[in-house]
């Protein structure tokens, strides 16, 4: 971990990162408040990813696309490993992450929250245009694209504000702003599964270190295809953009595989029809309140919000929540797909809404 | 002959009367349509005629009078000689996954239907586990209780 941290700090990016040139790239990033209501946006633009990623995974037939599928289950499991490592940042500036609220919760379809408003996001069966989107939303950031805290055109340029007022801010304020209580703090004890690692973060260091985890995964390091996982000691693995576009063209990159070629590895099978042909953006709205599919629904909700419940409590002081939720989450799989199962109308089936209720 | 998707809606219906499951809840297990092919492949089209037809009159008695239809369910399909143990072996299909031949005779007589319907067989839910193997509930679930009880305020 240390090493890590060293050869980041080394790195000539962060070395210029002085206190006026930090202030400068700010943008609209004004206090720690403000730094915190960003920090709980990156939460909820990691959230909102999972919900269009699981309706896409558990839509794929039992026993086919295994490619697909391990591919969408570890980008999935990664995303929920950037959320936590947020709620971590933010928790160490002493802010405090508000996951069970109704506005916390996207609806769908509808874009990414703070984003530009460019794409659209669904909930939809897995299908090229469901690939499309993922693309859209793991795009990399050109080089030197700036960064950007609000209407944000890549989550790599949102991040880079962040990482920005989080040196500035840490700079000018007497004592620091890394104040949170420790113990408030999740990591890998807490979490396991997935590629990268959750590490506790008290100290600038380690934030940049976590903001760093969370961009390579997503769209990669710069100028690579490849994810930062190998420093973590773990296997080498090509960042979420890449890994979706393998699926795009049916090919896995290879070892010498460059952002600007398409993947000319090995094929894999890619199969749109075998997935259960789920009625996009599901939504309670549909069925008559009381009816069989209503109540199905709102029990798939209602496991939904008890696991929020249970994150928004790990992350606010009682670590070991995190283990009541392990249960909710597949919970929630074996409930998706059960609505998968069920016939809706015009041949199409129902799914699972992902939506706030009380 | 009856064609292929004759009595379909009737199976479920009285799937879910002879289950206590609803019908939405057993489409969600996906085996709806294995299930009545099971019961084509095994059963004569006459008696799936006689045995829907019953089916038919007593889910719409439940319709009016839920009490005289269960009296009719217990004196009808339920008996040893009602249509050779038609309704146990819909029962036993359910919520075990397997076809008994006989399933008043021989109870070890049976086989598996396939791999799927071991993982969704109702014993699992009605039981609050989950089929060893299948539908693991994640690690330390074993530490908390089941899912359904705390999200659903189930009485124990």
């Amino acid at each position: 971990m240390n090493a890590i941290i060293q050869q980041r700090q080394g790195r000539k990016r962060h070395k210029r990162k002085t206190h006026d040139k930090c202030y400068k790239k700010c943008g609209t990033i004004s206090s720690v408040k403000d730094l915190r209501r960003h920090l709980q946006t990156a939460i909820e633009i990691e959230h909102a990813t999972l919900p269009p990623y699981l309706t896409a995974l558990y839509s794929i037939k039992e026993g086919t696309n295994a490619f697909s599928y391990q591919t969408i289950q570890s980008v999935a499991m990664e995303e929920m490993l950037h959320m936590i490592l947020a709620c971590n940042i933010l928790n160490a500036i002493g802010g405090h992450p508000a996951i069970n609220k109704k506005r916390f919760v996207p609806s769908y379809p509808g874009y990414l929250p703070h984003s530009n408003n460019s794409f659209i996001v669904g909930l939809g069966k897995f299908s090229p245009e469901a690939i499309d989107t993922f693309l859209e939303i793991e795009l990399p950031a050109q080089a030197g694209a700036p960064a950007q805290p609000d209407h944000w055109d890549t989550i790599g340029q949102f991040y880079e504000a962040i990482e920005y007022a989080l040196c500035h801010f840490d700079l000018v304020t007497e004592g620091g702003i890394f104040t949170g209580d420790k113990s408030y703090q999740l990591d890998e004890n807490d979490y396991y599964g997935g590629g990268g690692k959750l590490f506790k973060v008290y100290n600038l260091p380690r934030a940049i270190v976590a903001i760093q985890e969370i961009l390579s995964q997503g769209e990669g390091m710069s100028d690579s295809i490849f994810d930062s996982d190998e420093m973590f000691g773990e296997e080498i693995d090509i960042a979420h953009y890449y890994k979706f576009n393998e699926i795009k063209e049916g090919r896995r990159y290879t070892l010498n595989g460059t952002p600007e070629k398409p993947p000319c590895g090995e094929k894999v099978d890619v199969d749109y029809d075998e997935v259960y042909n789920m009625a996009p953006n599901p939504s309670i709205k549909n069925y008559p309140e009381g009816s069989p599919l209503w109540q199905q629904t709102n029990e798939f909700n209602k496991t939904y919000m008890a696991l929020l419940d249970s994150i928004h409590d790990a992350v606010n002081g009682n670590p070991d929540e995190l283990k009541r939720a392990v249960p909710l989450m597949f919970d929630i799989k074996y409930k998706a797909i059960a609505l998968m199962k069920t016939p809706y109308k015009d041949g199409m089936t129902a799914g699972p809404s992902f939506e706030f209720v009380k | 002959m009856t064609n292929s998707t004759e009595h379909f809606d009737t199976f479920l219906a009285i799937s879910a009367w002879l289950t206590g499951y609803e019908p939405v809840e057993l489409q969600g297990t996906g085996m709806v349509q294995t299930y009545y092919s099971t019961l084509r492949e095994n059963i004569t089209a006459i008696d799936l005629d006689a045995f829907f037809a019953e089916s038919d009159f007593i889910l719409a008695k439940a319709q009016t009078d839920v009490d005289a239809a269960k009296v009719r369910t217990a004196s009808h399909l339920m008996q040893n000689s009602s249509f050779n143990s038609l309704g146990k072996q819909i029962i036993l299909m359910w919520y075990i996954g397997q076809w008994f031949a006989d399933p008043s005779g021989d109870p070890n007589n049976s086989v598996q239907i396939n791999a799927q319907s071991y993982v969704e067989a109702l014993m699992w839910p009605t039981a609050d586990t989950h089929p060893p193997g299948a539908k693991e509930p994640g690690f330390g679930s074993w530490a908390v209780k089941p899912v359904s009880v705390d999200t659903f305020n189930v009485t124990l």
